[in-house]
Protein backbone atom coordinates (compact mmCIF):
# COMPACT_ATOMS: atom_id res chain seq x y z
CA UNK A 1 0.00 0.00 0.00
CA UNK A 2 2.87 2.47 0.76
CA UNK A 3 3.94 1.80 -3.00
CA UNK A 4 -0.07 3.20 -3.98
CA UNK A 5 0.27 6.12 -1.65
CA UNK A 6 3.62 7.84 -2.66
CA UNK A 7 2.16 6.94 -6.47
CA UNK A 8 -1.03 9.80 -5.67
CA UNK A 9 1.06 11.31 -3.37
CA UNK A 10 3.37 12.22 -6.32
CA UNK A 11 0.56 13.04 -8.55
CA UNK A 12 -1.15 15.51 -5.61
CA UNK A 13 2.29 17.09 -5.55
CA UNK A 14 3.57 16.71 -9.08
CA UNK A 15 0.74 18.84 -10.12
CA UNK A 16 2.69 22.19 -9.14
CA UNK A 17 6.00 20.45 -8.99
CA UNK A 18 6.10 18.15 -11.89
CA UNK A 19 5.56 21.19 -13.94
CA UNK A 20 8.16 23.14 -12.54
CA UNK A 21 10.88 20.70 -13.43
CA UNK A 22 9.74 20.30 -16.43
CA UNK A 23 10.07 23.58 -17.21
CA UNK A 24 13.90 24.13 -15.44
CA UNK A 25 14.59 20.52 -17.90
CA UNK A 26 13.27 22.58 -20.81
CA UNK A 27 15.58 25.51 -20.14
CA UNK A 28 18.54 23.58 -18.76
CA UNK A 29 17.71 21.38 -22.20
CA UNK A 30 17.45 24.44 -24.29
CA UNK A 31 20.87 26.32 -22.90
CA UNK A 32 22.86 23.16 -23.39
CA UNK A 33 21.37 22.11 -26.53
CA UNK A 34 22.38 25.83 -27.95
CA UNK A 35 25.27 26.74 -26.32
CA UNK A 36 27.24 23.14 -26.61
CA UNK A 37 25.56 21.29 -29.88
CA UNK A 38 23.96 24.40 -31.87
CA UNK A 39 26.96 26.60 -30.73
CA UNK A 40 24.17 29.37 -32.12
CA UNK A 41 25.97 32.48 -30.99
CA UNK A 42 23.39 34.46 -32.59
CA UNK A 43 21.63 37.82 -30.73
CA UNK A 44 18.36 36.19 -30.37
CA UNK A 45 20.08 33.15 -29.22
CA UNK A 46 21.90 34.52 -26.56
CA UNK A 47 19.56 36.65 -24.83
CA UNK A 48 17.26 33.34 -24.35
CA UNK A 49 20.16 31.71 -23.18
CA UNK A 50 20.75 34.73 -20.70
CA UNK A 51 17.09 34.82 -20.01
CA UNK A 52 17.23 30.89 -19.44
CA UNK A 53 19.38 31.38 -16.86
CA UNK A 54 17.65 34.20 -15.18
CA UNK A 55 14.04 32.08 -15.07
CA UNK A 56 16.80 29.21 -13.57
CA UNK A 57 18.53 31.30 -10.94
CA UNK A 58 14.97 32.39 -10.04
CA UNK A 59 13.36 28.95 -9.87
CA UNK A 60 16.70 27.62 -7.75
CA UNK A 61 16.55 30.67 -5.16
CA UNK A 62 12.78 29.88 -4.81
CA UNK A 63 12.54 26.51 -5.19
CA UNK A 64 13.17 25.46 -1.56
CA UNK A 65 10.61 27.74 -0.39
CA UNK A 66 8.05 26.83 -3.06
CA UNK A 67 8.88 23.06 -2.22
CA UNK A 68 8.26 23.95 1.73
CA UNK A 69 4.84 25.53 0.92
CA UNK A 70 3.38 23.18 -1.40
CA UNK A 71 4.53 20.22 1.12
CA UNK A 72 3.48 21.86 4.15
CA UNK A 73 -0.31 23.20 2.45
CA UNK A 74 -0.48 19.01 1.24
CA UNK A 75 0.03 17.84 4.39
CA UNK A 76 -2.29 19.80 6.53
CA UNK A 77 -5.01 19.81 3.56
CA UNK A 78 -5.01 16.09 3.42
CA UNK A 79 -5.08 14.67 6.71
CA UNK A 80 -6.15 17.27 8.55
CA UNK A 81 -8.69 19.50 6.24
CA UNK A 82 -11.32 17.63 5.25
CA UNK A 83 -9.61 15.60 2.52
CA UNK A 84 -8.82 13.49 5.86
CA UNK A 85 -12.01 12.20 5.76
CA UNK A 86 -10.79 10.42 3.08
CA UNK A 87 -6.80 9.86 3.78
CA UNK A 88 -7.88 8.43 7.17
CA UNK A 89 -10.28 5.94 5.84
CA UNK A 90 -8.32 4.44 3.75
CA UNK A 91 -7.07 0.66 4.48
CA UNK A 92 -3.43 1.64 5.41
CA UNK A 93 -1.34 1.96 8.46
CA UNK A 94 -1.27 5.87 9.60
CA UNK A 95 2.42 4.89 9.20
CA UNK A 96 2.03 4.21 5.88
CA UNK A 97 0.25 7.73 5.52
CA UNK A 98 2.79 9.41 7.11
CA UNK A 99 5.97 7.59 5.35
CA UNK A 100 4.41 8.36 2.13
CA UNK A 101 4.89 12.29 2.91
CA UNK A 102 7.96 12.28 4.30
CA UNK A 103 9.40 10.14 1.38
CA UNK A 104 7.48 12.38 -1.27
CA UNK A 105 8.73 15.37 0.59
CA UNK A 106 11.96 14.37 0.73
CA UNK A 107 12.48 13.44 -2.67
CA UNK A 108 11.25 16.83 -4.24
CA UNK A 109 13.83 18.73 -1.97
CA UNK A 110 16.52 16.55 -3.54
CA UNK A 111 14.98 17.60 -6.71
CA UNK A 112 15.18 21.32 -5.47
CA UNK A 113 18.69 20.63 -4.51
CA UNK A 114 19.68 19.27 -7.95
CA UNK A 115 18.17 22.20 -9.58
CA UNK A 116 20.20 24.21 -7.51
CA UNK A 117 23.52 22.20 -8.48
CA UNK A 118 22.49 21.61 -11.95
CA UNK A 119 21.85 25.41 -11.84
CA UNK A 120 24.97 26.37 -10.88
CA UNK A 121 27.30 23.55 -12.81
CA UNK A 122 25.38 25.16 -15.75
CA UNK A 123 26.26 28.86 -14.76
CA UNK A 124 29.65 27.82 -14.36
CA UNK A 125 30.37 25.78 -17.44
CA UNK A 126 28.37 28.27 -19.76
CA UNK A 127 29.53 31.56 -18.12
CA UNK A 128 32.45 30.88 -17.31
CA UNK A 129 34.17 31.97 -20.39
CA UNK A 130 32.08 34.74 -21.94
CA UNK A 131 31.68 36.59 -18.91
CA UNK A 132 33.62 35.83 -16.13
CA UNK A 133 36.66 35.30 -18.57
CA UNK A 134 39.47 32.89 -18.79
CA UNK A 135 41.58 34.86 -16.32
CA UNK A 136 39.16 34.04 -13.83
CA UNK A 137 38.07 30.69 -15.07
CA UNK A 138 41.86 29.76 -14.59
CA UNK A 139 42.37 31.37 -10.67
CA UNK A 140 39.52 29.11 -9.68
CA UNK A 141 40.85 25.79 -11.35
CA UNK A 142 44.30 26.60 -9.80
CA UNK A 143 42.20 27.19 -6.51
CA UNK A 144 40.96 24.03 -6.17
CA UNK A 145 43.37 21.92 -4.91
CA UNK A 146 43.87 24.30 -2.06
CA UNK A 147 40.17 23.79 -0.80
CA UNK A 148 40.50 20.60 -1.12
CA UNK A 149 43.28 20.91 1.45
CA UNK A 150 45.51 18.35 -0.34
CA UNK A 151 42.90 15.18 0.90
CA UNK A 152 43.34 12.34 -1.03
CA UNK A 153 40.80 11.37 -3.42
CA UNK A 154 39.16 8.62 -1.25
CA UNK A 155 38.66 11.15 1.29
CA UNK A 156 37.04 13.52 -0.99
CA UNK A 157 34.70 11.05 -2.32
CA UNK A 158 33.62 9.79 0.91
CA UNK A 159 33.41 13.17 2.43
CA UNK A 160 30.79 14.07 -0.50
CA UNK A 161 29.09 10.64 -0.16
CA UNK A 162 28.67 11.13 3.65
CA UNK A 163 27.83 15.58 2.83
CA UNK A 164 25.41 13.79 0.26
CA UNK A 165 23.77 11.50 2.57
CA UNK A 166 23.65 13.72 5.56
CA UNK A 167 21.88 16.35 3.74
CA UNK A 168 19.52 14.25 2.31
CA UNK A 169 19.06 12.74 5.95
CA UNK A 170 18.71 16.52 6.91
CA UNK A 171 16.07 17.42 4.68
CA UNK A 172 13.89 13.75 5.83
CA UNK A 173 14.25 15.31 9.21
CA UNK A 174 13.44 18.58 8.99
CA UNK A 175 10.07 17.70 6.49
CA UNK A 176 9.46 15.21 9.84
CA UNK A 177 9.90 18.01 12.32
CA UNK A 178 7.46 20.16 10.36
CA UNK A 179 4.81 17.68 10.11
CA UNK A 180 5.40 17.35 13.63
CA UNK A 181 4.38 20.81 14.36
CA UNK A 182 1.73 20.59 11.84
CA UNK A 183 0.18 17.72 14.00
CA UNK A 184 0.47 19.51 16.96
CA UNK A 185 -1.11 23.08 15.55
CA UNK A 186 -4.52 20.49 15.22
CA UNK A 187 -4.38 19.38 18.06
CA UNK A 188 -8.03 20.85 20.05
CA UNK A 189 -6.02 23.01 22.26
CA UNK A 190 -4.59 24.53 19.48
CA UNK A 191 -6.69 23.85 15.95
CA UNK A 192 -8.26 27.29 16.02
CA UNK A 193 -5.37 29.21 15.07
CA UNK A 194 -3.72 26.24 13.27
CA UNK A 195 -1.32 28.08 11.01
CA UNK A 196 -0.09 30.69 13.67
CA UNK A 197 0.69 27.53 15.88
CA UNK A 198 2.45 25.60 12.95
CA UNK A 199 4.77 28.31 12.32
CA UNK A 200 5.47 28.76 16.13
CA UNK A 201 5.79 25.09 16.93
CA UNK A 202 7.92 24.57 13.53
CA UNK A 203 10.53 27.36 14.48
CA UNK A 204 10.46 26.00 17.61
CA UNK A 205 10.91 22.57 17.07
CA UNK A 206 13.81 23.29 14.51
CA UNK A 207 15.49 25.53 16.92
CA UNK A 208 15.54 22.95 19.62
CA UNK A 209 16.17 20.02 17.54
CA UNK A 210 19.51 21.87 15.80
CA UNK A 211 20.47 23.52 19.25
CA UNK A 212 20.48 20.29 20.36
CA UNK A 213 22.35 18.51 18.12
CA UNK A 214 24.76 20.70 17.98
CA UNK A 215 25.56 20.29 21.52
CA UNK A 216 25.68 16.84 21.24
CA UNK A 217 27.96 16.94 17.86
CA UNK A 218 30.27 18.89 19.90
CA UNK A 219 30.69 16.47 22.89
CA UNK A 220 30.73 13.24 20.92
CA UNK A 221 33.35 12.28 18.17
CA UNK A 222 32.40 9.83 16.05
CA UNK A 223 33.47 9.39 12.54
CA UNK A 224 35.68 8.16 9.97
CA UNK A 225 39.65 8.23 9.55
CA UNK A 226 39.90 8.11 5.78
CA UNK A 227 43.61 8.03 4.53
CA UNK A 228 44.16 7.05 0.46
CA UNK A 229 43.93 3.23 1.24
CA UNK A 230 42.16 2.96 4.18
CA UNK A 231 38.74 3.94 5.91
CA UNK A 232 38.53 3.26 9.60
CA UNK A 233 35.23 4.17 11.85
CA UNK A 234 36.91 6.11 15.16
CA UNK A 235 34.24 7.06 18.53
CA UNK A 236 37.21 9.22 19.68
CA UNK A 237 39.54 12.38 17.67
CA UNK A 238 42.59 10.84 19.08
CA UNK A 239 42.16 7.13 17.11
CA UNK A 240 42.47 9.23 13.62
CA UNK A 241 45.46 7.94 11.96
CA UNK A 242 48.42 10.39 11.73
CA UNK A 243 47.96 12.24 8.30
CA UNK A 244 44.36 10.71 7.71
CA UNK A 245 41.27 12.88 7.41
CA UNK A 246 38.55 13.04 9.85
CA UNK A 247 34.73 12.60 8.22
CA UNK A 248 32.06 13.42 11.33
CA UNK A 249 28.86 11.28 11.67
CA UNK A 250 27.80 12.40 14.69
CA UNK A 251 25.44 15.16 13.55
CA UNK A 252 24.16 12.46 10.75
CA UNK A 253 23.51 9.78 13.86
CA UNK A 254 22.16 12.46 15.66
CA UNK A 255 19.86 13.52 12.70
CA UNK A 256 18.62 10.00 12.06
CA UNK A 257 18.04 9.36 15.97
CA UNK A 258 16.07 13.06 15.94
CA UNK A 259 13.84 11.63 12.92
CA UNK A 260 13.22 8.87 14.17
CA UNK A 261 11.78 10.15 17.61
CA UNK A 262 10.33 13.09 15.61
CA UNK A 263 8.17 10.64 13.05
CA UNK A 264 7.20 8.29 16.25
CA UNK A 265 5.60 11.73 17.96
CA UNK A 266 4.03 12.99 14.92
CA UNK A 267 2.32 9.57 14.81
CA UNK A 268 1.35 9.34 18.05
CA UNK A 269 -0.43 13.07 18.06
CA UNK A 270 -1.80 12.48 14.35
CA UNK A 271 -3.20 8.93 16.04
CA UNK A 272 -4.57 9.71 19.33
CA UNK A 273 -4.96 13.48 19.57
CA UNK A 274 -5.51 14.82 16.29
CA UNK A 275 -9.61 15.04 16.11
CA UNK A 276 -9.95 16.08 12.10
CA UNK A 277 -12.20 19.35 11.82
CA UNK B 1 -18.79 -12.82 8.81
CA UNK B 2 -20.49 -12.87 12.49
CA UNK B 3 -24.15 -12.35 12.56
CA UNK B 4 -23.34 -9.26 14.55
CA UNK B 5 -21.58 -6.89 11.93
CA UNK B 6 -21.42 -3.82 14.27
CA UNK B 7 -20.32 -4.18 18.30
CA UNK B 8 -20.87 -1.09 20.38
CA UNK B 9 -19.27 -1.29 24.29
CA UNK B 10 -19.67 1.68 26.37
CA UNK B 11 -18.43 3.98 24.09
CA UNK B 12 -17.43 7.65 25.55
CA UNK B 13 -16.21 10.39 23.89
CA UNK B 14 -15.67 13.86 25.14
CA UNK B 15 -14.03 17.79 23.69
CA UNK B 16 -12.52 18.75 26.87
CA UNK B 17 -15.05 19.22 29.17
CA UNK B 18 -18.28 18.50 26.50
CA UNK B 19 -19.26 14.90 26.65
CA UNK B 20 -20.82 14.18 23.26
CA UNK B 21 -21.21 10.58 24.00
CA UNK B 22 -21.78 9.15 27.27
CA UNK B 23 -21.65 5.39 27.36
CA UNK B 24 -23.54 4.07 24.03
CA UNK B 25 -23.67 0.14 23.56
CA UNK B 26 -25.37 -1.09 20.80
CA UNK B 27 -24.90 -4.56 18.33
CA UNK B 28 -25.93 -3.58 14.19
CA UNK B 29 -26.69 -6.87 12.74
CA UNK B 30 -25.57 -8.26 9.55
CA UNK B 31 -28.14 -7.60 6.25
CA UNK B 32 -29.85 -4.69 7.94
CA UNK B 33 -30.68 -1.34 7.41
CA UNK B 34 -30.54 1.12 10.41
CA UNK B 35 -31.01 4.51 10.86
CA UNK B 36 -28.87 6.31 13.45
CA UNK B 37 -31.46 8.97 13.95
CA UNK B 38 -30.87 12.39 16.39
CA UNK B 39 -30.87 15.87 16.15
CA UNK B 40 -27.94 17.75 15.20
CA UNK B 41 -24.97 17.73 17.93
CA UNK B 42 -26.56 14.70 19.80
CA UNK B 43 -23.65 13.07 18.70
CA UNK B 44 -23.91 10.93 15.95
CA UNK B 45 -21.24 12.09 13.80
CA UNK B 46 -18.43 11.85 16.43
CA UNK B 47 -20.08 8.03 17.08
CA UNK B 48 -19.57 7.46 13.29
CA UNK B 49 -16.61 9.02 13.19
CA UNK B 50 -15.14 6.88 15.89
CA UNK B 51 -16.31 3.55 14.23
CA UNK B 52 -14.77 4.74 11.21
CA UNK B 53 -10.98 5.34 12.23
CA UNK B 54 -10.71 9.31 12.04
CA UNK B 55 -11.20 9.60 16.31
CA UNK B 56 -9.04 7.25 18.04
CA UNK B 57 -8.97 8.80 21.66
CA UNK B 58 -12.66 7.35 22.63
CA UNK B 59 -13.25 5.51 25.52
CA UNK B 60 -15.56 2.05 24.94
CA UNK B 61 -15.08 -1.08 22.80
CA UNK B 62 -15.75 -0.50 18.74
CA UNK B 63 -15.37 -4.28 16.31
CA UNK B 64 -17.00 -3.78 13.44
CA UNK B 65 -16.82 -7.85 12.13
CA UNK B 66 -15.02 -8.64 15.36
CA UNK B 67 -11.82 -6.40 14.60
CA UNK B 68 -11.22 -2.49 16.27
CA UNK B 69 -11.42 -0.24 13.97
CA UNK B 70 -8.35 -0.45 11.84
CA UNK B 71 -7.35 -1.04 8.76
CA UNK B 72 -9.06 -4.61 8.21
CA UNK B 73 -12.44 -2.66 9.66
CA UNK B 74 -11.82 0.22 7.11
CA UNK B 75 -11.65 -2.41 4.23
CA UNK B 76 -14.95 -3.62 4.42
CA UNK B 77 -16.50 -0.26 5.73
CA UNK B 78 -17.89 2.21 2.95
CA UNK B 79 -18.12 5.73 4.42
CA UNK B 80 -19.42 8.49 2.99
CA UNK B 81 -18.70 11.88 5.53
CA UNK B 82 -21.40 14.86 5.54
CA UNK B 83 -17.99 17.04 3.70
CA UNK B 84 -16.67 16.76 0.12
CA UNK B 85 -13.54 14.31 1.08
CA UNK B 86 -12.13 14.99 -2.40
CA UNK B 87 -9.23 17.10 -3.72
CA UNK B 88 -10.29 20.39 -5.45
CA UNK B 89 -7.91 19.72 -8.47
CA UNK B 90 -9.54 15.75 -8.77
CA UNK B 91 -11.53 15.20 -11.77
CA UNK B 92 -14.37 12.13 -11.36
CA UNK B 93 -11.73 9.91 -13.49
CA UNK B 94 -8.65 10.75 -10.70
CA UNK B 95 -11.06 9.75 -7.68
CA UNK B 96 -12.49 6.79 -9.46
CA UNK B 97 -8.82 5.56 -10.52
CA UNK B 98 -7.79 6.65 -6.63
CA UNK B 99 -10.91 4.23 -5.04
CA UNK B 100 -9.88 1.66 -7.21
CA UNK B 101 -6.23 1.53 -6.12
CA UNK B 102 -7.35 1.61 -2.58
CA UNK B 103 -10.47 -0.43 -2.57
CA UNK B 104 -9.98 -4.51 -3.47
CA UNK B 105 -13.85 -4.21 -3.63
CA UNK B 106 -13.90 -1.35 -5.62
CA UNK B 107 -16.10 -1.91 -8.81
CA UNK B 108 -14.10 0.49 -11.58
CA UNK B 109 -16.74 0.01 -14.17
CA UNK B 110 -19.59 0.08 -12.58
CA UNK B 111 -18.60 3.68 -11.29
CA UNK B 112 -17.70 4.98 -14.62
CA UNK B 113 -20.64 3.54 -16.00
CA UNK B 114 -22.96 5.69 -13.16
CA UNK B 115 -20.98 8.38 -13.44
CA UNK B 116 -22.31 8.47 -17.24
CA UNK B 117 -25.87 7.70 -15.89
CA UNK B 118 -25.21 10.51 -13.29
CA UNK B 119 -24.54 13.19 -16.04
CA UNK B 120 -21.07 13.70 -14.70
CA UNK B 121 -18.27 14.69 -16.85
CA UNK B 122 -15.20 12.73 -16.01
CA UNK B 123 -12.85 15.03 -17.01
CA UNK B 124 -14.43 18.02 -15.11
CA UNK B 125 -12.40 19.19 -12.17
CA UNK B 126 -14.22 18.83 -8.26
CA UNK B 127 -13.60 22.19 -7.39
CA UNK B 128 -15.40 23.94 -10.90
CA UNK B 129 -18.64 21.35 -10.02
CA UNK B 130 -21.71 22.09 -8.17
CA UNK B 131 -22.31 20.71 -4.68
CA UNK B 132 -25.13 18.41 -6.04
CA UNK B 133 -22.59 17.24 -8.44
CA UNK B 134 -19.73 16.69 -5.89
CA UNK B 135 -22.26 15.08 -3.77
CA UNK B 136 -23.40 12.70 -6.54
CA UNK B 137 -19.92 11.35 -7.32
CA UNK B 138 -19.04 10.79 -3.49
CA UNK B 139 -22.37 8.76 -3.54
CA UNK B 140 -21.05 6.37 -6.80
CA UNK B 141 -17.49 6.14 -4.70
CA UNK B 142 -19.13 4.65 -1.91
CA UNK B 143 -21.89 2.59 -3.52
CA UNK B 144 -19.80 1.12 -6.20
CA UNK B 145 -17.98 -0.95 -2.68
CA UNK B 146 -18.92 -4.06 -2.25
CA UNK B 147 -18.45 -3.46 0.95
CA UNK B 148 -20.06 -5.31 4.60
CA UNK B 149 -21.05 -2.22 6.11
CA UNK B 150 -21.94 1.14 4.19
CA UNK B 151 -22.08 4.28 6.99
CA UNK B 152 -23.60 7.07 5.57
CA UNK B 153 -23.40 10.61 7.43
CA UNK B 154 -26.21 12.88 6.56
CA UNK B 155 -26.59 11.51 2.89
CA UNK B 156 -29.78 13.46 2.66
CA UNK B 157 -29.35 16.30 4.59
CA UNK B 158 -29.28 19.89 2.40
CA UNK B 159 -30.39 18.72 -0.53
CA UNK B 160 -34.08 19.00 -2.11
CA UNK B 161 -36.91 16.66 -1.96
CA UNK B 162 -36.23 15.27 -5.46
CA UNK B 163 -32.56 15.13 -4.93
CA UNK B 164 -33.47 13.06 -1.28
CA UNK B 165 -35.15 10.58 -3.56
CA UNK B 166 -32.69 10.03 -5.88
CA UNK B 167 -29.84 9.79 -3.22
CA UNK B 168 -31.87 6.89 -0.94
CA UNK B 169 -32.84 5.33 -4.60
CA UNK B 170 -29.10 5.28 -5.51
CA UNK B 171 -28.19 3.94 -1.97
CA UNK B 172 -31.01 1.15 -2.17
CA UNK B 173 -29.88 -0.53 -5.79
CA UNK B 174 -26.13 0.14 -5.21
CA UNK B 175 -25.54 -1.33 -1.70
CA UNK B 176 -24.26 -4.72 -2.04
CA UNK B 177 -26.05 -8.14 -1.18
CA UNK B 178 -26.50 -8.82 2.78
CA UNK B 179 -24.71 -5.94 3.31
CA UNK B 180 -25.43 -3.37 6.27
CA UNK B 181 -25.71 0.27 5.69
CA UNK B 182 -26.08 2.65 8.70
CA UNK B 183 -27.58 5.45 7.77
CA UNK B 184 -27.39 8.65 9.67
CA UNK B 185 -29.77 11.38 9.76
CA UNK B 186 -32.72 14.07 11.18
CA UNK B 187 -35.13 13.87 8.26
CA UNK B 188 -36.58 10.86 9.48
CA UNK B 189 -40.11 10.99 7.13
CA UNK B 190 -37.74 10.06 3.71
CA UNK B 191 -36.07 6.95 5.00
CA UNK B 192 -38.80 5.52 7.63
CA UNK B 193 -39.82 3.21 4.90
CA UNK B 194 -36.43 1.70 3.87
CA UNK B 195 -35.20 1.27 7.88
CA UNK B 196 -35.00 -2.05 9.05
CA UNK B 197 -34.16 -0.51 12.80
CA UNK B 198 -33.42 2.53 14.53
CA UNK B 199 -30.77 3.98 16.97
CA UNK B 200 -31.85 7.26 18.33
CA UNK B 201 -29.28 9.38 20.16
CA UNK B 202 -29.89 12.20 22.66
CA UNK B 203 -27.79 13.91 24.76
CA UNK B 204 -24.97 11.62 24.24
CA UNK B 205 -26.97 8.66 25.51
CA UNK B 206 -28.98 5.88 22.99
CA UNK B 207 -32.42 6.19 24.09
CA UNK B 208 -33.87 4.21 21.34
CA UNK B 209 -32.66 0.48 20.05
CA UNK B 210 -35.18 -0.98 18.66
CA UNK B 211 -36.58 -2.71 15.53
CA UNK B 212 -38.73 -0.45 13.33
CA UNK B 213 -41.48 -3.26 12.64
CA UNK B 214 -41.73 -3.48 16.70
CA UNK B 215 -42.52 0.36 16.71
CA UNK B 216 -45.43 0.00 13.72
CA UNK B 217 -46.98 -2.71 15.67
CA UNK B 218 -47.88 -0.16 18.08
CA UNK B 219 -49.51 1.89 15.40
CA UNK B 220 -46.75 4.14 15.58
CA UNK B 221 -44.53 5.65 12.86
CA UNK B 222 -40.46 6.10 13.43
CA UNK B 223 -41.31 9.64 13.21
CA UNK B 224 -44.04 9.89 15.82
CA UNK B 225 -41.88 8.42 18.33
CA UNK B 226 -38.95 10.51 17.39
CA UNK B 227 -41.06 13.22 18.05
CA UNK B 228 -42.35 11.74 21.37
CA UNK B 229 -38.64 11.10 22.11
CA UNK B 230 -37.16 14.47 21.13
CA UNK B 231 -39.96 16.36 22.54
CA UNK B 232 -40.93 17.79 19.25
CA UNK B 233 -44.44 19.64 18.68
CA UNK B 234 -44.94 18.71 15.52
Amino acid sequence: MLAKLLKHEFIATGRIMGVLYSVVLIIMGYILGSYYIGRDTSEAATTAQVLGMMVLMIISACNFILTTVVMVTNFQKSLYGDQGYLSFTLPVKSVSLLASKVIVSTVWFIAAFACLMGTMAIMYYVIREDYIGQESYAMIESMLPILLGGKSLATVIASTVISLISFFVRFAVLSIEVYFAISLANTRLFQKRYLLWTIVFSMGTIYIAESLSKLIADEIDFGLSVTADSIKLVTDYLQVDAGASFINLTTLVVSLVFGAAFFYATHYVMNKKVNIR
Amino acid sequence: MSETLLKVRNLKKSYGSHQVLNGVSFDVPAGKIVGLLGPNGCGKTSMIKSIVGLINDYEGKILVNGKAPGVESKAIVAYLPEKNYLAPWMTPKNAINYMADFYKNFDKEKALKMAQTFDLDLKQKIKTMSKGQQEKLQLILVMCRKADLYILDEPLGGVDLVSREFILDTILKNHSENSTILLSTHLIYDIERVLDRVLMVKGGELVVNTDVEKITSNGKSVEDLFREVFSYAG
